[in-house]
């Protein structure tokens, strides 16, 4: 055979090959290592989580998935990487809502859209509590408010870092309520939760269920929820007063889902939904919520992915009201 | 002694010429660091006990400028004082070109590094480390080349299954990568 | 306490742990040598295959890895000045000239061994005092490490010497570079140009890669070139005597102290901790004079390896009984222990006392074990890491730069760290002391972040930061140790000091 036709002959015969392998390969999703991004540092809440639903999806789906650390800016390096990967399916990333609206919400170029993402499917949905050390001797919110107005300007509330979940809650409290306590923000959860634990704040803002040994120890008094606490592992805690009781109605809680680039083919994305619901009711990530001190919730793709842009609204409501600015 | 003046090769040789432009480099930084600090200006909490999010790193601009000042005038006096010594003995041919080949040897070390920095995501780990060796190779002359083709192919392949299958790390490339999933086959099929 | 020990001894001393802390200590000590692979790395790789595993073997390999690297990042730092892991950047200062002046042996001698003594000593004290190591991790407050960050401020003036303008730039420089990033108080973006990959900072790995592996390499690149026979040919491989190292105890002493206390104060960082001794044993040196640091003296390798050992003892006690991790390894085990179905917290001691006695234990034991693998391999590490320069260095190259890649799995912190190469490179060649540049970078956001939270906290009240004890104890050190600094600053050196620091007086 001529050069050019041998050339030809390859092309075709490698051409017909990917095609044909590309459509098996479809209709067997998932058949190769699945990432899942983390978008923060190893060893954190959100990293044990994704690292526990990781090996509960790796078991029901029979294939390797790899956990892969992006952290940086809250979040928002993780999910640019995600934006950017190839939409196969092959892609996931473990979030809360929270941490993808809010860069929407409050930039003015933000980095992304909601339409770059799609979702597979809820994870976890921990509400926002407030604590307090018991050395305080508060037994809920209303008395940290009595005390605050008593003692006006001298108590302290540490949130997790400015414009956060943490700081909605505590800031909406305070104007609510009109009390006057200083919020201090302390730039991440693992130096908050120290403070909380040395008693270095008056009343802590974190998302439950850290700190829930120290809760069930006696050491911390839960103040009040923001959110549904039925599904956490303490029973006497699910009785914590909302925070509505203080006049706040908001509902803040961090739901930790899994997200994929927006473009996956519509199999794939209901094949994902139900692999990552079979992860969620598996015997491994069971365990894990014990441990972790939350049941594991579950929710439809489109209705996790369909709470964000209510949430973005809201954040700037949020926002606009009660912030400082 | 015979006097000879330095000319203007000597003057760019001299320390205290490349100390005056590293002074005024760091003076540029200062500036900068007075300029860039947020261009578009946000939030403005008010700090407590006098410090908010300027104050620091204004400090340490400020810092830094007046240190350069300083550093300026100690390599102005240097040049001052160079300039009115003999001109330094002109170094050796040997000298001048093995100072040369270093200075090749770097630069074009740097060039590579970005040039594997950049091509790394877009054609992948298992191809870019043994070109990357390879050149390095070729350039800091270690050998003849059929050898230096065998330790940059050889390495890069024990490099990339350190990396990729044992250390699970995400290096293939976004573009172009036909040979990190063939790779991967194979590790596969060997059973790792 | 005693008898729980005992209890984790006896179930560390199992035939399967031991192995596993073997292994793990032999893998920590190759994976601390390869620069840019770090110990988190290595723990985290073997995250999964540990699941399958019971907990007690699964820690004891990781706890034998976190041990192993902390040594193994002084064997290339000392023999090619680029250290495998950041604790050890300290010990390159004296332990690459010792490597050059043909000590090799002596020098990863001294390293191993005052690893093995930092680390016994560090343990000792922390099991000792459990309870005074878990109250300095939870009870110091934000203006405590605010004064303790001040205080190594000022003692990185040692490194300046020589020239205070040029050092201290370097720290500003350094202090400068940890400003970038989001501010941690009010949220604000400071210079980061609207990249968003700078809005958590430069990242600090690719600042190390850069200043201690690429600008390193540019430098010796000279070497491939004069092609000449080093010295570092140490043909005999002389390993010190016991004695040596006994009777240096300032440096060994002072350094596990900084290492243990350190280690344990989460946020500070344990690397640190090489650096403060590092600077308080040389200020305070009558003999060897403090010029003679960074020529290679053995105080200057035994101080920092002790230091970096101790603070594993000094990192875990907080992990085990507070569940607040010191550093990335502890905090990667504490994600481990979730996993394993353990809380850590301080119900640990109380629900699981043999998992605390147990990693207790296997950190002596992997102590032990570090001390006789890497007196046994210090042949095979001189032979590998002394090829030509030609051959190596285009491996450090690529190590380093998957290394820098790894901290955030993108390639941005792989431009940083060329970046901060060159620079460090040029500003080496004008007689900048870079250390100060990465102290600067260290101490920066530690000092800035909690003086911020302090004022906070207080409503503003500077008054916080002696309000107690410590803290007064604190601010007096400080004074102490500025006056001095100013003194020594304005007083010339005596030439008589000079002609003290030739190469025999090291040699003892």
């Amino acid at each position: 055979m001529k050069l050019s036709t041998l050339t030809r002959t390859l092309a075709a015969t490698t051409l017909g090959l990917t095609l044909s392998l590309g459509a098996a390969a479809a209709q067997e999703f998932p058949d190769d290592t699945i990432r899942l991004i983390v978008p923060y540092k190893p060893g954190g809440g959100s990293d044990s989580i994704g690292r526990a639903f990781a090996a509960a999806l790796e078991k029901v789906s029979g294939q390797p998935v790899v956990v892969e650390n992006i952290p940086g800016s809250a979040g928002i390096n993780g999910m640019l990487a995600l934006k950017k990967a190839v939409p196969d399916g092959y892609t996931l990333a473990i979030n809360g809502t929270t941490d993808v609206t809010a860069p929407i919400a409050f930039r003015e170029n933000p980095p992304y859209e909601l339409s770059d993402f799609s979702c597979a499917g809820a994870v976890f949905n921990t509400p926002v509590w407030m604590l307090a050390h018991k050395d305080n001797a508060y037994s809920d919110l209303g008395d940290f408010l009595e005390a605050a107005k008593a003692n006006p300007g001298t108590l302290t509330m540490g949130i997790t870092g400015k414009i956060s979940a943490t700081d909605f809650v505590a800031s909406t409290v305070r104007g609510v309520n009109e009390a006057d306590f200083r919020i201090v923000s302390f730039g991440g959860g693992a130096p908050l939760k120290k403070a909380i634990l040395a008693n270095q704040v008056d009343a802590g803002v974190i998302i439950s269920p850290v700190l829930l040994k120290e809760v069930e120890a006696g050491d911390l008094t839960v103040l009040a929820a923001v959110g549904d606490m039925q599904g956490i592992t303490y029973p006497p805690a699910r009785e914590t007063p909302h925070i509505r009781n203080w006049g706040a109605e908001i509902d803040v809680a961090l739901v930790r889902g899994i997200l994929m680039p927006a473009g996956v083919p519509a199999d794939v994305q209901a094949k994902l939904e139900s692999l990552v619901t079979e992860a969620l009711e598996s015997d491994t990530f069971g365990d894990f919520a014990q441990t972790f001190g939350f049941a594991p919730y579950q929710e439809s793709a489109e209705d996790f992915c369909g709470r964000m842009p209510q949430e973005v609204t809201d954040l700037k409501t949020v926002l606009s009201e009660y912030l400082e600015r | 002694m015979q006097r000879q003046g330095r000319d203007r090769a000597d003057f760019w040789q001299g320390e205290g010429t490349k100390d005056l432009l590293t002074a005024v480099a760091l003076l540029l930084v200062a500036v900068a660091g007075f300029a860039f600090i947020n261009p578009n200006s946000a939030s403005v909490y008010p700090g407590d006990g006098g410090l908010t999010w300027r104050t620091l790193p204004f400090g340490y601009a400020g810092l830094l400028g007046l240190l350069a000042c300083v550093y300026i005038a100690q390599s102005i006096r240097k040049i001052r004082s160079e300039l009115s010594e003999c001109a330094p003995r002109p170094a050796s041919p040997e000298q001048v070109s093995e100072n040369r080949v270093v200075l090749k040897r770097r630069v074009v070390s740097i060039a590579l590094l970005v040039g594997f920095a950049t091509l790394l995501k877009v054609f992948g780990f298992a191809l870019m480390a043994p070109i990357f060796l390879f050149c390095l190779f070729r350039l800091y002359q270690r050998g003849p080349w059929t050898g230096d083709l065998g330790l940059s192919i050889g390495g890069g392949l024990a490099l990339w299954l350190l990396f990729v299958p044992v250390l699970k790390m995400n290096l293939k490339g976004d573009v172009f990568d036909p040979l990190t999933p063939a790779l991967l086959g194979l590790t596969k099929m060997a059973g790792l | 306490m005693l008898s729980g020990l005992l209890q984790g001894f006896a179930e560390m001393g199992s035939l399967t742990n031991l192995l596993l802390l073997f292994a793990g200590t032999t893998l920590g000590i190759l994976v601390g040598a390869l620069p840019g692979l770090s110990s988190p790395m290595a723990i985290i790789v073997l995250l999964p295959i540990t699941f399958t595993m019971e907990t007690m073997p699964a820690f004891a390999l990781m706890i034998g890895i976190y041990v192993g690297t902390k040594l193994g990042g002084s064997f290339s730092a000392i023999l090619l000045r680029t250290p495998g892991t950041p604790a050890s950047a300290c010990t390159a200062l004296d332990g690459y000239p010792m490597a050059m002046r043909g000590e090799a042996g002596l020098a990863l001698g001294y390293a191993t061994m005052s690893s093995t003594l930092g680390g016994i000593l560090g343990w000792i004290g922390a099991v000792v005092a459990i309870p005074l190591i878990a109250g300095i991790a939870l009870y110091s407050a934000p203006p405590d490490i605010a004064l303790i960050g001040m205080a190594g401020l000022i003692m990185v003036a040692a490194f300046a010497r020589g020239s205070i303008v040029k050092g201290l730039s370097g720290v500003l420089l350094g202090l400068l570079v940890s400003s970038v990033g989001i501010d941690g108080q009010d949220a604000v973006m400071r210079y980061t140009f609207g990249l968003t990959s700078l809005e958590s900072g430069i990242p600090f790995a690719a600042v190390l890669v850069g200043i201690f592996g690429f600008a390193v390499v540019f430098a010796d690149i000279s070497l491939t070139v004069k092609g000449s026979e080093l010295l570092t040919r140490d043909v005999t491989l002389r390993v010190p005597r016991p004695g040596d190292l006994f009777r240096r105890w300032r440096a060994w002493l002072i350094g596990s102290i900084y290492g243990l206390g350190i280690g344990a104060i989460p946020g500070v960082g344990a690397d640190g901790s090489t650096w403060l001794s590092y600077a308080t044993v040389k200020n305070s040196s009558k003999n060897p004079p403090p010029e003679a640091f960074g020529t290679g003296v053995p105080e200057g390798i035994i101080t920092p390896e002790a230091s970096n050992n101790a603070t594993t003892g000094g990192a875990l006690v907080p992990m085990l009984t507070l569940g607040i991790p010191g550093d990335g390894s502890t905090a990667i085990m504490l994600g481990a222990m979730i996993m394993h179905g353990l809380t850590p917290g301080v119900s640990l001691m109380r629900d699981d006392p043999d998992i605390v006695y147990g990693l207790l234990a296997a950190l002596l034991i992997a102590t032990i074990f570090m001390f006789f693998i890497a007196m046994g391999a210090i042949r095979a590490f001189v032979f590998v890491l002394q090829r030509d320069r030609n051959v190596l260095f285009p491996f450090i190259l690529v190590f380093a730069s998957i290394g820098a890649y790894s901290s955030a799995n993108s390639v941005f912190p792989v431009y940083v760290a060329i970046a901060f190469g060159i620079i460090g490179f040029l500003l080496e060649k004008r007689g900048f002391p870079v250390v100060t540049i990465v102290l600067g970078a260290i101490l920066g956001p530690i000092i800035e972040y909690n003086v911020r939270l302090g004022l906070a906290l207080s409503g503003g009240d500077w008054m916080t930061f002696v309000e107690t004890w410590p803290r007064i104890c604190l601010v007096g050190v400080i004074a102490l140790l500025l006056t001095k600094e100013i003194r020594s600053a304005l007083r010339p050196v005596p030439p008589a000091r000079r002609a003290a620091t030739t190469p025999n007086t090291a040699n003892q």
